[in-house]
């Protein structure tokens, strides 16, 4: 038996558990069963919310603690240098840690399909594209959790609360789309109907894929096996590729866009140290590929696709409509990427701090008030205009001051990137 | 002071293709490791052999931590390598991880699992066969045999000290790193520890513990390795703690006695004091015998003439480091 499914057996499950759930919930069906009549969607609602509470909200926060309890009591090493590998430990951490919660949405699972007023084939749709949204919404979670944990080495009840609710929100997101009698954002994806069945469990499908993908890369990661990040590379071509089939185009701005979203998204998770580019630099240097190769972080690595679909994006008449004209769009994409390339410079200059703790807190705030504030101050004093300087706008003005503020940014991180750490300026560990 | 002459950095300048691997458990070759804005092992090179049991001191925040870590595969260095055996660290680690057991500062147990079960889950994680067999056989080795159905939560820091170790050696490892072992434990504790690790070298594994209590480690180590703010301070085989350090006490200070020592094949490191005079001495007890015999000879106004065996701590001093 996987060890770590076992581990968790030895944890969760007694006889006396193993019986209170389905009594509970047989009292909690019987009860709706009485005041609804009959079988009916009452009785079916209530085995849905029941699934929604077990698989997507308990589950994610079991999946989360679980990791956090790791932690805590010092035994993520012990699995680390063990000889277990990486698929076993995924899917024994996750089935196990959820286990118990599994028991209950099964349960539920079961009764819903009884109760269930539909067809087969609707029912079988509903039932696999629930699952397919519990398990996306908990990969989430645990994906959530390891890049954090990959990066700073420790996971604090803050970090799994922003673990579980991502995963939360997603899971809910989903099943909003799930549940939506119409599609209403898109009618095609390329030539295939977007509100058919088959198309949207399809997507949950892949995306459920690249989840476990993902998180089955970061716990090989934290077991010493290192691909690089070939997978990120994957999903940010397939992010603009899905993306463009929304568009139904091969080459579309909104692809672009969503995959420099994802680049912010994983800068935000995985940070830009200065050792990290250090590193980097040093492996250049000496022809070290192979440990480049593995060293290199997710959102640098979907930079390259990125600069070549930006490339082929030039090229193309714009499929974004913004308000202002529409020759400007391609001046925004370039400037969308320059500004990426100084916020990483930014980013790597809070990270510069010794006070690590509080870096994430800077990011945040940073981004907050360049992206937020700012805007904001700026519309109400009626000077939009100068926006333009600072943050991604359609004009040639606004590309060209982001490639000075590139210029300056990546100036000042210069000093910190080119020594060893023992030399690093303002370093109070300087010998 | 730091005593350069005894400071061994053997094969430090070596290229990686000729490390002399077949020899040395561990080898480490000019190990670096940053922290975002910290340096924390700086150029660090050794090789120790197999089957020996290492102290690695050092004052807090001295490396060790980061040291061991990186010999167990667990962190990659930002440039050098670690040999385990004759297997990169970097290129294998998974093998690497097979051959090692390690031990942090916490012990990493599951409270809620009994000693049985913590056991049990180990041997599976190692894919080990003949699981209960193992148990048994570890068990019997570190003394826990009467606690199998206990709960890890509910032992002693001793006893939970115990459980840890079992988990680390359980698959039979050719290398123990171990960090801080024995804080915290009591007199009987430790002395039960040292025994521990002494039975485990008989079996032939290497042992590499991190204690910055250096009176814990004398009864068990044979060689230290020191770290001072992530530089390798010093490298020294116990068989040199094993030399024989004399102490003369004269009635009045003597220039004669100074020049005689000096004159000794035996003798070396000569301190005087006023009217005391220590120093290591290499020689057999008829060496010995000839010497006190030559002194007396010359008149030299001893009234005392004792040994004393050299203490980790005086090494450590020696090396540069403050027992304090």
């Amino acid at each position: 038996m996987n060890p770590e499914l076992q581990r968790n057996i030895w944890l969760e499950y007694s006889f006396h558990r193993l019986l209170t759930l389905p009594t509970i919930l047989g009292l909690l069906f019987y009860v709706v069963y009485l005041s609804s009549g009959e079988f009916d969607m009452a009785l079916n609602l209530t085995t849905k919310a029941c699934f929604v509470f077990f698989a997507i909200i308990w589950a994610s926060r079991q999946l989360t603690d679980a990791l956090l309890e790791e932690v805590r009591q010092h035994t993520w090493d012990w699995q680390r240098i063990s000889a277990i590998s990486p698929w076993p430990l995924l899917w024994g951490k996750w089935l196990g840690s959820t286990l118990y919660s599994w028991y209950g949405a099964m349960i539920s699972l079961i009764v819903m399909i009884l109760s269930s007023p539909l067809n087969l084939q609707d029912q079988v749709y509903e039932t696999f594209s629930l699952i397919c949204c519990a398990l996306f919404s908990q990969g989430i979670s645990l994906l959530i959790c390891l890049q954090i944990f990959k990066r700073d080495r420790s996971l604090m009840r803050f970090h799994s609360h922003l673990a579980h609710f991502s995963g939360l929100f997603s899971g809910l997101f989903l099943l909003a789309i799930l549940w939506s009698s119409q599609n209403t954002w898109f009618d095609h994806w390329y030539t295939l109907a977007a509100n058919s069945q088959s198309f949207i469990l399809g997507s949950l499908l892949v995306f459920c894929f690249w989840v476990m993908l993902g998180n089955y890369r970061l716990i090989a990661t934290e077991l010493q096996i290192r691909h690089g990040s070939l997978a990120w590379f994957g999903f940010v071509i397939f992010i603009m590729f899905y993306v463009g089939g929304c568009m139904q185009t091969w080459l579309s701005g909104m692809g672009f866009i969503f995959a420099m979203s994802l680049s912010y998204l994983m800068l935000i998770m995985e940070g830009s140290k200065p050792t990290l580019l250090r590193h980097i630099k040093h492996n250049i240097q000496t022809q070290q590929w192979k440990k480049l190769f593995q060293q290199l972080p997710c959102w640098m690595v979907g930079l390259l696709p990125i600069s070549f679909y930006l490339i082929a994006l030039m090229f193309t008449e714009p499929d974004i409509k913004l308000s202002i004209a529409n020759v400007g769009v391609h001046f925004f994409y370039i400037a969308l990427f320059l500004f990426f390339l100084r916020d990483v410079a930014i980013v790597s200059l809070i990270q510069t701090r010794q006070k690590s703790k509080r870096n994430d807190a800077s990011i945040m705030l940073y981004f907050v008030v360049i992206y937020a504030l700012i805007p904001a101050l700026l519309s109400a004093l009626g000077a939009m205009s100068t926006l333009q300087i600072l943050i991604p706008s359609p004009s040639l003005s606004s590309c060209l001051a982001a490639a000075v503020q590139v210029i300056i940014f990546w100036f000042f991180l210069w000093p910190y990137i080119r020594p060893h750490a023992s030399q690093m300026p303002n370093d109070p560990t300087h010998r | 002071m730091m005593v350069h002459e005894t400071i061994a950095q053997p094969h430090a300048n070596l290229p990686p293709n000729l490390w002399d691997i077949g020899i040395a458990m561990i080898h480490v070759h000019q190990l670096s490791f940053d922290y975002d804005t910290k340096r924390a092992l700086d150029q660090v090179s050794f090789r120790l052999p197999p089957k020996s049991i290492t102290a690695l001191v050092g004052a807090n925040g001295a490396g060790k931590s980061t040291l061991l870590r990186c010999m167990a595969a667990l962190e990659k260095p930002t440039t050098g390598h670690i040999s385990i055996d004759g297997l990169d660290t970097q290129e294998q680690p998974r093998l690497c991880h097979q051959k090692i057991g390690y031990l942090s500062d916490f012990f990493g147990l599951y409270d809620e699992l009994s000693v049985q079960q913590c056991l049990h889950h180990r041997c599976m994680l190692y894919g080990i066969p003949h699981i209960e067999q193992r148990i048994q056989e570890t068990v019997a080795l570190t003394g826990l045999s009467s606690r199998l159905n206990d709960r890890a939560g509910h032992l002693s820091r001793g006893l939970r000290q115990r459980l840890a170790i079992s988990q680390a050696i359980i698959h039979q490892p050719q290398l123990l790193l171990l960090d801080e072992p024995a804080s915290g434990l009591d007199p009987e504790a430790r002395d039960e520890l040292s025994k521990l690790f002494l039975l485990l070298q008989s079996q032939g594994m290497s042992i590499v513990v991190s204690s910055h209590i250096l009176s814990e480690l004398e009864d068990y180590c044979d060689h230290v390795l020191m770290l001072q703010n992530g530089l390798m301070a010093g490298q020294r085989s116990i068989n040199q703690l094993e030399q024989i350090q004399l102490i003369i006490q004269l009635l009045e200070p003597s220039q004669q006695a100074q020049q005689l020592l000096n004159a000794e094949p035996h003798v070396s490191q000569i301190k005087i004091e006023h009217k005391h005079i220590q120093f290591h001495f290499s020689g057999d007890l008829y060496a010995r015998h000839q010497l006190l015999q030559k002194l007396m000879q010359h008149n030299i106004p001893i009234y005392s003439f004792t040994e004393q065996q050299l203490k980790l701590q005086d090494v450590y001093r020696q090396m540069g480091g403050d027992p304090s």
